[in-house]
């Protein structure tokens, strides 16, 4: 309640002369945002507009199958998140660059291209689980928070620049947080963080628990040479690095866990797809 | 038609034959072959740092290699090699022809035509955002049920796995 109150009270003190009912709204999502935090809903809807954006900048793979089976595999592995009851969906984004993304709320991202690296079921398992750890730990929606809270102290001197273009759309200011986001890429602590959380949900979904790691080795490979590699470079430390940080906490802890490849299932996708 | 049919299908059984090709790496420091993929299993010899491998198979943290043209073979572990660019390009021949063989004309110019367009730093900066596509991605989450039947085809287990730490001490299990 008190934080309501500051809220009111920074609003009350932002300079516009002129009374804007949809500005002052939307003035108080964002500061209700950045302040008091959001809930699983607003989370939702918030998510809703970054994989908007992302959709925006390439469109769906059109074939059903593979999206459904993207989806069983990702939806088993967050079964052995904490948050296995929010509305998890997964997609695979018609595009040749690596890379995978996510958005609050549950959506998970891979391109094509990354898809077309793998080998088996369990790194396929590893990169959703490394992306499933963004939305559990929240990695994304906390930067937004941040990028909303920058946003609010610096509407004081943007408002004196007077009659601006505005949109009325609840939640239009995550679209430029997003677009942020996804060039710029999270903290690497979170990158880190993810990787590990990512490789234990695989493990915990019954996968090999090195998927991880060797789809890393393979990113290291292809380093240097690789265009399609050059936003997941900017926006993510060293694969080699990630790599290291991760099998040097594996060994010793994940040496009696075996679990599955799922290489022939993987495999048998790839060429139904072929067939169709 | 028939004969891009045979092309396409050419393609496919290429892919995965080349696939099935031994993958060669690098050793990247001084390494010693194991006889066992498990810390403190007998060592066999040492291979020196940017020695060329063969990768035969892997196991948990560890590929068992083979020095070409050379009796020594046994495990290393996976951080003290790198993939060579060789094998990485034969893998995409494998699956990506695969892929490419759909005749989805969206995904193929994608490839062809457009290079890596669509996901570029500026494009996505550019974007206009897309509910529409949102609405039809929703179409395909799965619910718990689905999930678990699928996770039983393969015989998936749920074991218990505590969580990797943040911190670790410093020289462990290198």
């Amino acid at each position: 309640m008190k934080r309501l109150l500051i809220i009111c009270a920074l609003l009350v003190l932002l300079p516009g002369c002129k009374v804007d009912i949809t500005r002052l709204a939307d003035d108080f999502r964002t500061a209700k945002t950045a302040i008091v935090g959001v809930d699983d809903g607003e989370e939702a809807a918030i998510g809703h507009e970054a994989a908007a954006t992302l959709l925006g900048a390439s469109p769906l793979l059109a074939d059903e199958n593979m999206q459904h089976y993207v989806n069983r595999v990702g939806r088993w592995v967050t079964m052995h998140s904490a948050r296995p009851d929010i509305h998890w969906r997964f997609a695979i984004i018609d595009n040749a660059n690596i890379n995978a993304f996510a958005a609050p709320g549950g959506y998970v991202f891979i391109t094509r291209g990354l898809l077309l690296q793998l080998q088996s079921e369990a790194e396929l398992a590893g990169v959703l689980g490394h992306e499933i750890a963004h939305v559990v730990e929240k990695h994304h929606l906390n930067a937004l928070q941040k990028d909303a809270r920058l946003k609010l102290a610096g509407r004081v001197a943007e408002e004196t620049l007077a009659q601006r273009g505005h949109n009325p759309d609840q939640y239009a200011w995550v679209v430029n947080g997003a677009k942020t986001l996804y060039t710029r890429g999270l903290d690497r602590d979170d990158e880190f963080a993810a990787d590990r959380l990512g490789v234990v949900l695989a493990a915990r979904a019954g996968y090999d628990p090195y998927g991880l790691p060797s789809v890393l080795q393979t990113l290291d490979s292809l380093k240097g040479e690789d265009s399609r590699l050059a936003l997941l470079f900017k926006t993510h430390p060293e694969p080699s690095a990630r790599m290291d940080e991760l099998v040097v906490r594996m060994a010793g802890r994940m040496d009696a866990i075996t679990g599955k490849t799922g290489e022939a299932r993987f495999r048998q996708q790839v060429q139904v797809l072929a067939k169709n | 038609m028939k004969k891009v049919l045979v092309i396409c299908l050419g393609s496919i059984l290429t892919g995965l034959s080349v696939t099935a090709a031994a993958q060669s790496a690098l050793v990247i420091r001084e390494t010693v072959l194991s006889a066992e993929p498990y810390a403190g299993a007998e060592n066999k010899s040492a291979l020196p740092g940017e020695t060329r491998v063969e990768i035969l198979e892997r196991k948990g943290g560890w590929y068992r290699v083979k020095v070409p043209g050379s009796a020594q073979e046994g495990w290393v572990r996976m951080a003290s090699i790198r993939l060579t660019e060789r094998m990485v390009s034969e893998r995409e021949t494998g699956v990506g022809s695969m892929f490419s063989a759909t005749g989805r004309s969206q995904s193929r110019d994608t490839v062809a035509t457009t290079g890596i367009r669509g996901l570029s730093e500026e494009e996505i900066n550019s974007a206009t955002p897309n509910p529409a596509a949102v609405a039809v991605l929703d179409s395909f989450a799965v619910n718990e049920r689905t999930a678990r039947e699928f996770a039983a085809e393969i015989k998936l287990d749920e074991p218990a796995v505590v969580e990797l730490p943040e911190e670790i001490e410093k020289d462990a299990a290198r």
